[in-house]
């Protein structure tokens, strides 16, 4: 016999809530035959995941449903959504700079499938384009500190994009998408089981012009040289993707190559119009990945083995000025008849080892060790240049042929390696009902410039069961890049005598599901960087790379999520910093962002998306502490929204429409360069249309 | 051919998109369906099935499946008590199994979990959810030790099966 009574579940809990939208949801999926119900695609809802509302952490999912319905055609874009997520338009080859809680990108740890994008020679990434939004499964977004378990430049955030790899491809898919700006892209996705294995293909393949924002004058102009303003800046660029994975068991091997070419850099980080530049860069990665749960009594195991090799070139470019450049820098002034040259070419490569145990033994208690090893090596850097100094004593002179600098003190980086060894220890206790503390520390040992030792605390509290409160404490640091340290221009000295950048933050967060159709989430934090890695004057003529200084940046981060009906959810959220104004300020960053999204199923087949992203006023540089004020007017707030259609026909065709920028609002990217008085013109309103075929 | 497979289209676009509790909640009861347990193991009229969960959304969804019929039972869904005599067991987290297989085994329950390595943990159905769809593994070797039968439907289906 029962000798205990059934306790049904939600007494008293959900009440006085109405229980008709999970109901109908399972009601219509209880019919279904077990194989169609396999076949049913889930949206899982990010607040429900376990192991999110309990990660020690603040963090965000955003899955490829949600990818899918912004009309997404890039990962880049929909990382504006999360809150704190800022995503900085770069004037130099209109790169997509992701930065966090107002802190510049060097702060923002951002990988794909677990390893780090960044690289040695430019340390961003070199032309990271973001990916193709089609081939990703999810992204995880950590908000805070992560270095006490990813290391280097985890200060402001972690995000990791997961691709669609072997077994989580359960559909077929074929795609193909053409938009202004003569955008065309196509893609292809493919799963499949063979002897045991799964297998899974991706590729992308896509061209645009770009939008070629309009400059009425450029730096040229601002000191009545030669120019190509007024003109537009080029900023087309050609992708290709191509991702193959296998798994069998625990063993996963994920192999990747991507390629970008004619990339149009549009203009210098000077703010000089650059028609001539098309570069090109490319990746190839490896990845060996093995996780058992059950590797031994309580202990589970993870390893990886990864390398990639990155290459990347400036083609005929860089050109920093243009040809009948007029230099004042020596006395009588000398022309450029050609401009002024800087090729640059490198290829590096960066081997990782990392294995780590899950001992789940003391009660109580789940201890995560590990140990890792990362081997980078920038080995080929060419540099040719046609101007400037190429030796301490020798300055080339204007008009003469392109001079070999590589290997030289003058080229933009060493040939060089690096390697950093790391070992972390990290302890989740749960000491209580509805209570765990997390505590976990990781030391790193670098080549170059010595070690450091990172710490993290978390408290979570499952306060109610419908409210958890954490209070987080998180340490971490930033690896000082090849440049910073060792590359040397006519203007700035690097410092081998570097240390890393540190920062403390406090988060205090609180998520809430205050009814079954309304979540909240409150999240407050406290980010102090310190010894901040600044370019300050050395002499009145050379600056130098240098430990400057403090900054603080504080803030609040507020969600909502309201589903009102079945077919209807609203989301939004609401960001506001403050931080100190210094000369370690990185302007351009807005103090207030706001993003709000509509999703409406208004009839079975069909789905339709609205999303703004609010972007509120952009500081400018004071004086002091520069010595003059920002001539420019300043860059008021922006709204950029999107709207998408979506009709899925059967189960085989679907379609979509997209209207970026419906506003067509005039929208602009901060830039330092004060001579561009229309700092970065955004793209206008912009379209696409897609077709997708699933089998 | 034409009408079946338009019929097919509807049902399939229908439902095209379903939360994942509710996802969850209907795969355990096709679960139910497809196991077969010892005749002596279970009361006369009900199939307990215990939860152990915390997230509303998911329970809400469980209860859901209240009174229904299988194997002419009833479904009876309740939380989670050690004491408890339970059919099945729902457990949504590897620290709620570390505590339930603490104490003395269930000795005839059915075990399922959508965490990644419950099969590798002893557990029985791990449902694997993913964007475009759903799979499950199985631990047979448990079911069996446990007493428990699986029908060739349900293992047919299975992405992978412990032996």
């Amino acid at each position: 016999m029962k000798n205990f009574k059934p306790i049904l579940l939600l007494l008293g809990i959900l009440a006085a809530l109405p229980a008709q939208a999970a109901g109908d949801e399972v009601e219509k999926l209880l019919p279904l035959s077990l194989e169609d119900l396999l076949a049913v695609k889930v949206s899982i809802s990010t607040n429900t995941l376990q192991s999110l509302s309990k990660a020690p952490s603040v963090v965000s999912v955003i899955t490829a449903e949600d990818i899918k319905t912004t009309g997404t055609t890039n990962v880049v874009e929909i990382l504006q959504s999360v809150p704190g997520v800022y995503i900085r338009n770069n004037l130099f080859g209109n790169r997509p700079l992701v930065t966090m809680r107002g802190a510049t990108s060097p702060h923002t740890l951002l990988m794909v499938n677990g390893a780090p994008i960044k690289d040695l020679a430019w340390s961003s990434g070199i032309f990271w384009k973001g990916l193709p939004a089609n081939m990703v499964e999810r992204i995880e977004i950590i908000r805070g500190p992560g270095s006490a378990l990813f290391g280097s430049d985890a200060s402001a955030g972690v995000i990791n994009i997961i691709t669609k790899t072997a077994g989580k491809i359960v559909q077929s898919e074929a795609g193909v998408r053409a938009g202004s700006f003569d955008s065309q892209e196509a893609w292809v996705q493919h799963g499949a089981q063979w002897n045991g294995f799964d297998i899974a293909l991706t590729a992308d393949l896509s061209h645009t012009d770009g939008h070629r924002p309009f400059y009425g004058a450029d730096a040229q102009t601002a000191r009545g040289d030669v120019s190509y303003a007024p003109g537009h800046a080029s900023t087309g660029w050609d992708n290709q993707d191509i991702r193959f994975s296998i798994g069998l068991d625990n063993w996963r091997l994920l192999a990747d190559y991507t390629r970008h070419s004619n990339l149009e850099t549009g203009l210098t980080g000077a703010g000089v119009l650059d028609p001539l530049t098309s570069a090109s860069d490319s990746q190839a990665s490896l990845a060996l990945l093995y996780n058992n749960a059950t590797f031994a009594k309580d202990w589970g195991l993870n390893a990886e083995m990864r390398y990639r090799d990155l290459e990347y070139s400036s083609g005929d470019g860089f050109q920093e000025r243009p040809p009948g450049y007029r230099s004042t820098v020596s006395n009588p002034a000398t022309t450029y008849p050609d401009g002024q040259l800087n090729q640059q070419r490198s290829a590096e490569r960066r081997m990782n080892f990392e294995v780590s145990g899950l001992y789940s033994g003391f009660k109580d208690h789940a201890v995560r060790l590990g140990v890792g090893y990362v081997w980078q090596d920038l080995y080929d850097v060419r540099h040719r240049v046609n101007y400037g100094p190429i030796s301490d004593t020798v300055t080339l002179p204007a008009g003469g042929p392109l001079v070999d600098i590589s290997h030289s003190a003058y080229a933009f980086a060493p040939e060089k390696s690096r390697n950093n060894k790391y070992l972390f220890v990290q302890d989740i206790w749960s000491f209580a009902d509805n209570w765990e503390l997390t505590a976990g520390v990781r030391y790193d040992d670098y080549s170059d410039f010595g070690s450091t030792v990172n710490p993290r605390l978390a408290l979570v509290w499952q306060t109610t069961d419908r409210l958890t409160t954490k209070l987080m404490y998180g340490e971490a640091f930033r690896a000082p890049s090849y440049l910073e340290l060792y590359s040397r221009t006519a203007a700035t000295l690097p410092n081998p005598d570097l240390a890393p950048e540190t920062s403390k933050t406090w988060d205090l967060s609180l998520s809430w599901l205050a009814s079954r159709e309304l979540r909240l989430g409150l999240n407050l934090f406290h980010f102090a960087i310190s010894d901040i890695i600044a370019l300050l004057h050395n002499t009145p003529t050379t600056v130098k790379y240098q430990n400057a200084g403090e900054h603080l940046i504080r803030g609040a981060e507020m969600e909502a999520q309201w589903q009102p009906t079945e077919t209807l959810r609203i989301t939004g959220n609401y960001t506001q910093r403050q931080q100190d104004y210094s000369i370690l300020t990185s302007y351009g960053i807005p103090d207030q962002e706001a993003y709000l999204r509509a999703d409406w199923a208004f009839l079975p087949k069909w789905h339709w998306n609205l999303q703004a992203n609010w972007t509120g006023k952009r500081e400018q540089q004071p004086a002091p502490p520069y010595p003059t004020r920002d001539p420019r007017s300043p860059l008021g707030s922006q709204t950029l929204a999107d709207m998408t259609l979506r009709y899925v026909h059967d189960q085989h065709w679907e379609f979509a429409a997209s209207i970026r920028n419906l506003f067509d609002e005039d929208a602009r990217e901060y830039v330092s360069t004060k001579s561009l008085a229309e700092y970065l013109p955004l793209p206008g309103r912009n379209y696409f249309a897609e077709i997708r075929y699933t089998f | 051919m034409l009408c079946a497979s338009l019929l097919g289209c509807a049902v399939v676009v229908a439902a095209e998109t379903a939360p994942e509790p509710a996802v969850r909640a209907a795969l355990l009861f096709n679960f139910l369906k497809f196991t077969e347990w010892p005749a002596a193991a279970t009361d006369d009229a009900h199939l307990h099935v215990c939860v152990a969960a915390s997230d509303p959304e998911l329970l809400a969804a469980m209860e859901e499946l209240n009174a229904r019929q299988v194997h002419g039972k009833a479904v009876l869904i309740m939380s989670f008590r050690q004491q408890a005599e339970c059919d099945v067991i729902y457990v949504d987290s590897r620290q709620r199994w570390n505590n339930i297989t603490e104490q003395p085994r269930q000795s005839h329950a059915l075990t399922i979990s959508g965490y990644t390595g419950f099969v590798a943990d002893g557990g029985m159905i791990e449902i694997i959810l993913q964007q475009g769809g759903t799979r499950f593994d199985i631990n047979l070797r448990e079911a069996k030790r446990a007493g428990l039968r699986f029908y060739p439907q349900l293992l047919k289906l299975a992405r992978r099966i412990v032996e």
